[in-house]
């Protein structure tokens, strides 16, 4: 019954991809030429999917890290700022112990400021949705704002570097290069922070699946009366999947930085390229907060955003096509998940 | 600045900045009503934005641009009606889909008409209606009746929707499919119809709240303008417990808000912008907190009505 | 004289039952029709085709002698039928009267609240329904809340209505209000069909009386015209079913004690009042009352859903007052929660997954946290078969079972973990008659075997035929206790603050 409904998902996932494609038809592109090169952008050689995999690394690490709390249907909008966060946490550190510790601890030491921090940003909602129930989408997203600019003005005062400040472009210290994650494969630089992701996918499908953890936070998300029969501590769990959610989406910010980045830029949503916090919300939710199937959802969302660059260079559509893509996307995968499609139709027609 | 030439800056700015988060707020405050909760109001916002910007930009005409953003934003609407009403989806998942959409489709439309041009075109923006004589009260003349039209069509509305929706009989149904569709069916109410009249209703005042954002406030359209609007207009259905009455208050101290961490910024150089920025954020974070858990939603807020 | 209603061979199945067997129903004005049955008789069934709840498979409906399909309840009103359900659909957040306009009137109209008040005033002056038409419902009691539905159906000018169970959450004081309400709607000329299972209901206030047994019309005649006797006889046919339980055990030792106990409730205010009763090892304790008097919050605080603000609960001597629920049921408590698929149960998760809802903590189910499927599947497999569930297997979704396999499921599931004491609260609300036999079976056998049970239930034909004594809680406070041979009319009376 599981695979029936996974291949209704994939099938309605497809369509929406079709659907969504019908954007390039406003630059004078057919939409199925359109897909076709986007795709083949995305994945279509061996250079293209390197690539990918450095896109899928934050995004697959983001959206496992907000399946945890979406699991008990409560609804971390709030990634970006913690991962924000994250990265200023690891990226202070890093630079603050680089010149005294070797390499492995400042990694270690670093990814565990990113996860303290990215954790701590995620508590002002959940503690205001427990103690007042406040709606923690919206206060989740404000979070985000507040990270925005936090992060703009740390980075046009107190750590500002130095280049930066010459070329008037807000910037940190480039972290060294001896304290970046190792590279995988150093043409594309791959770097192992992708091994980390795996990891932590691997992790957290058995701990949703096979742990008591996981089963409170599932019986939480269906029923709040239920939760209360069963003796669990529906606040204490959230308060717990918040902090794991913000301290991994913190991560996902470190392994961006000590990865990829290697300095800290400002970032307004107007660069859809770093809003991993939000894309990893479709990426979580077309895979129906499954961590397994969150490994091919990025990927394969890895790839689009991946392949809209190229686009983008090659025919002048903006990169924001993604994020349409995405929401269609995410709205078709929503149809998919819906038990029996025509019976839910034919039953409201009568 | 004096103190007074400081006060007047501000009061002059509180209600172009109220008016998107005001008309936003008030097609929400109907859909949740009903109890359908539309996520989407950020990306229907966006989408009424750059169709109003499309539509004066090459057709120069401010009413027409309205009147399409309007329409963008109820067609918008339809989606997220059709997949929590008709297929009794998630509003959630719906409604972030849905900002998503047009979160980056405003973009790419607005790409695919106007490039990636560094300088952005712009449009002339409405002016305002000077209402003679009480224009040249002191202070308030200029305030309350040299706003823009969007101003008094937002009072308009206020008091339109408060009507409807607490002194008659299609209110007091609409109120009852949110609080309990299946009584409200028994009864001879269609939770279906009146569901997808508020849901449409908040889509079309989304769309005409990002209208007045391009076509009404700056002549622009910028990438993700709203920053977060349409979010806010959630909070402020929260905070007006689904009255028009309060929620207009919410948005006008919103507008006030915007208004006044845009002139302290302008003032005190000195402190980083970024912490005036952040400013309507905390606002939200403290509104919030500050309606607890005292008000009742509708029962149904949410809930998608199966039949049985 | 031409019935106003005319129901002719209506056939309704559905999956694997037949609800009802070409069944033939007549309704005329100015007479009380008692529809007779035992729970799962398919009464209800019948009186929601003719609502247009359901749509029957086969069989006509004539209203004014004219042959009418009935698709809503929209139109059955327009037909001037009314029906007033068990649980009564009104929305707590709205006043009396604005819950009568909902859908009064045309849409374009405005809301004269001020009209909507003589109306009610109108149609309710005669009839002695008195309430308070600017009250919210969430302020109303159960007895004014029926009222209110009445009036919602009679300001629709309904000539027939119909009332599903209306005593079962009454007492015996308020029954005997509402039965004079419905004979003066008789003298006005209008009909009233009464779905009981309450004998002494039909000999009170019928003047008509038809029995329905599996599904089937066995029986059709005036009031005058029938004993008791063959009223019973035709209900019951020749099955036997669980009466009161021959076997009264001894009390064992052990016990669930509660001691002066306070709790309040959702707003705050104090539910539970300084309530004292010790629960022995092999006896039924019954908790009657009226809906609302602190049963739901006595059952949470017991079971350790709720905080008590005072007082005491032990088990065993053990104090659990301010313990986790996982300590009190490895203390040996369980609860059987009224509310079946939101509490008892979540319906989308599989049987198996639902079975170690309290095991989960424990090993084998569960080590270091870490779960045991196969374990789960194991202990979903013995539920089921130890305890007649009726389902494909154990991977299934809890909520596609029907009301009485869930509620067996979790009758057994209490049973598997061996708990000793058992709280009830409802356990046979809403089941047929198959189901309700079982569980109360069940129960019955745990408590012989040396099992404590606290019975909470506002069934009090339930109460009667189960309990080895029973409390009566009103306002929070145990009121009075009674002993067999229990009182009907006292137990009636303590329930309505009669009797301190």
């Amino acid at each position: 019954m599981n695979y029936i409904k996974g291949i209704q998902i994939v099938f309605f996932i497809i369509i929406g991809l079709l659907v969504s494609s019908l954007s390039f038809l406003m630059f004078h592109i057919s939409p199925l030429n359109g897909l076709a090169s986007l795709i083949d952008s995305g994945f279509g050689s061996s250079i293209a999917l390197l690539e990918t995999l450095k896109v899928t690394t934050p995004l697959l690490i983001m959206a496992v890290g907000l399946s945890v709390p979406f699991t008990a249907k409560f609804w971390n909008i709030g990634g970006q700022g913690q991962l924000i966060i994250g990265e200023i946490a690891a990226t202070a550190t890093g630079l603050a112990l680089s010149p005294y510790l070797p390499p492995p601890l400042v990694i270690t030491a670093s990814m565990g400021a990113a996860f303290v921090g990215g954790a701590a940003w995620a508590m002002p909602p959940t503690i205001m949705k427990i103690k007042f129930g406040a709606n923690e989408i919206i206060t989740t997203l404000m979070m985000n704002f507040v990270a925005v600019y936090l992060l703009d003005y740390l980075l046009i005062g107190p750590m500002e570097g130095s280049q930066a400040k010459l070329v008037h472009a807000p910037a940190s210290n480039p972290i060294p290069a001896s304290d970046m994650l190792p590279k995988l494969v150093s043409t594309v630089g791959l770097s192992a922070g992708i091994i980390i992701a795996l990891a932590l996918a691997g992790l957290f499908y058995f701990i949703l699946n096979y742990t008591n953890f996981g089963y409170e936070l599932r019986v939480i998300g269906e029923s709040r009366n239920a939760a209360k029969y069963a003796g669990i501590k529906a606040d204490r769990r959230i308060l717990e999947s918040m902090a794991i959610s913000g301290g991994i989406a913190g991560i996902a910010g470190m392994v961006l930085v000590f990865g990829t980045t290697q300095i800290l830029i400002p970032q307004f949503f107007s660069d859809i390229s770093t809003a991993y916090g939000y894309v990893g919300i479709p990426v979580a939710l077309i895979a129906s907060l499954n961590p397994l199937a969150i490994i091919a959802s990025s990927f394969f969302l890895a790839g689009i955003l991946n392949g809209a660059y190229i686009m983008e260079a090659l025919y002048s559509v903006p990169i924001d096509v993604v994020i349409t893509i995405y929401g269609t996307i995410m709205l078709f995968s929503m149809i998919g998940v819906i038990g029996d499609v025509f019976k839910a139709l034919r039953r409201w027609i009568k | 600045m004096n103190i007074s030439g400081i006060a007047i800056a501000v009061v002059l700015a509180t209600f172009p900045s109220a008016i998107p988060i005001w008309l936003a707020a008030l097609g929400e405050t109907v859909d949740q009503a009903s109890g359908v909760l539309d996520l989407g109001v950020e990306g229907i916002m966006l989408m009424g934005a750059i169709a109003a910007f499309v539509v004066d930009y090459f057709y120069h005409s401010a009413l027409i641009a309205f009147i399409v953003a309007g329409l963008v934003g109820l067609a918008f609407s339809a989606v997220h009606a059709f997949i929590s009403i008709t297929l009794n989806g998630d509003q959630v998942v719906s409604g972030t889909a849905l900002w998503f959409i047009g979160w980056g489709l405003s973009g790419v439309i607005y790409a695919a008409y106007f490039g990636l041009a560094i300088t952005p075109p712009s449009v002339p923006t409405i002016g305002s209606i000077n209402i003679p004589v009480l224009t040249s009260l002191p202070i308030v003349g200029k305030v309350l009746f040299g706003e823009s039209p969007l101003f008094y069509i937002s009072i308009l509305i206020t008091i339109a929707l408060w009507s409807i929706m607490f002194r008659t009989q299609f209110g007091l149904n609409l109120r009852s499919v949110g609080e309990n569709p299946l009584v409200a069916e028994v009864m001879g109410v269609s939770p279906v119809i009146y569901r997808y009249v508020s849901v449409l209703f908040g889509g079309f005042m989304a769309g005409l709240a990002g209208a007045y954002l391009t076509v009404g406030l700056t002549g622009s359209f910028y990438f993700d303008m709203t920053a977060g609007m349409g979010f806010i207009a959630v909070a402020l259905v929260y905070f007006g417990k689904w009255n028009p009455w309060r929620v207009s208050v919410g948005a006008v101290i919103f507008g006030l808000v915007y208004a006044l961490s845009a002139e302290l910024e302008s003032i005190y150089t000195s402190v980083p912008y970024q912490f005036f920025s952040m400013w309507p954020y905390i606002a939200t974070l403290l509104i919030i907190l500050a309606v607890g858990k005292s008000a009742h939603a509708p029962d149904a807020l949410t809930m998608p009505y199966v039949r049985e | 004289m031409e019935p106003y209603i005319r129901m002719v061979g209506i056939t309704k199945k559905f999956p694997g039952v037949v609800a009802n067997d070409s069944v033939n129903f007549e309704v005329y004005k100015g007479e009380i029709h008692a529809l007779l049955g035992e729970n799962g008789a398919g009464k209800t069934t019948l009186m929601r085709v003719l609502y247009g709840l359901y749509r029957p498979d086969a069989g006509k409906i004539y209203v004014n002698g004219n042959e009418v399909k009935i698709g809503s309840p929209t139109e059955a009103l327009r037909l001037g039928i009314g029906m007033v359900h068990q649980h009564f659909s009104l929305i707590p957040y709205f006043t009396v009267a604005e819950n009568v306009a909902i859908g009064l009137g045309s849409w374009r109209n405005g809301l004269e609240i001020e009209k909507i008040k003589a109306m009610i005033k109108d149609v309710s002056e005669d009839l002695g329904l008195y309430v308070n038409p600017d009250a919210y419902v969430h302020q109303l009691s159960v007895g004014e809340r029926q009222r209110v539905e009445i009036i919602k159906m009679l300001v629709r000018g309904v000539n027939v209505l119909i009332l599903d169970e209306p005593t079962s959450a009454l007492t015996p004081q308020e029954s005997q209000q509402l039965f004079n309400v419905l004979k003066r709607m008789k003298d006005g000329g209008r009909g009233v069909v009464l779905i009981t299972h309450k004998m002494y209901e039909v000999m009170e206030v019928a003047d008509r009386v038809t029995v329905l047994r599996r599904g089937r019309v066995v029986l059709n005649a005036l009031k005058g015209e029938i004993s008791e006797k063959a009223l019973v006889e035709a209900m019951v046919g020749k099955e036997v079913i669980l009466g009161s339980p021959e076997k009264r055990s001894v009390p064992q030792k052990g016990a669930l004690s509660v001691e002066g106990l306070v709790v309040k409730g959702d707003r705050g205010e104090v539910a539970v009042n300084g309530i004292s009763f010790v629960v022995r090892g092999g006896e039924i304790v019954g908790i009657a009352g009226v809906a609302g008097n602190g049963q739901r919050e006595l059952v949470e605080a017991i079971f350790g859903m709720r905080k008590a603000v005072s007082g005491k609960i032990t088990v065993d001597g053990v104090d659990i007052t301010n313990k986790d629920i996982r300590d009190r049921v490895s203390a040996g408590l369980e609860l059987i929660p009224e509310d079946r698929l939101g509490t008892a149960v979540i319906p989308k998760l599989s049987l198996f997954q639902n079975a170690i809802l309290h095991e989960r903590w424990w090993d084998p189910y569960s080590k270091m946290g870490v779960l045991s499927i196969s374990k789960a599947r194991d202990l979903a497999k013995r539920i089921i078969n130890s305890f007649g569930v009726a389902t494909p297997n154990e991977q299934v979704q809890a909520g596609s079972l029907s009301g009485g396999n869930i509620q067996k499921f979790v009758v057994g599931r209490s049973m598997a973990r061996g708990a000793r004491y058992l709280i009830a609260v409802n356990p046979t609300a809403g089941l047929d008659v198959a189901a309700t036999d079982s569980v109360r079976k069940t129960l019955v056998e745990f408590r012989n075997s040396g099992g404590a049970v606290l019975l909470v239930s506002e069934d009090l034909d339930e109460l009667l035929s189960l309990s080895d004594r029973l409390y009566v809680i009103y306002r929070g406070k145990l009121v009075k206790e009674f002993l067999p041979q229990f009182d009907r009319l006292a137990i009636g009376e303590a329930m309505m603050g009669g009797q301190q």
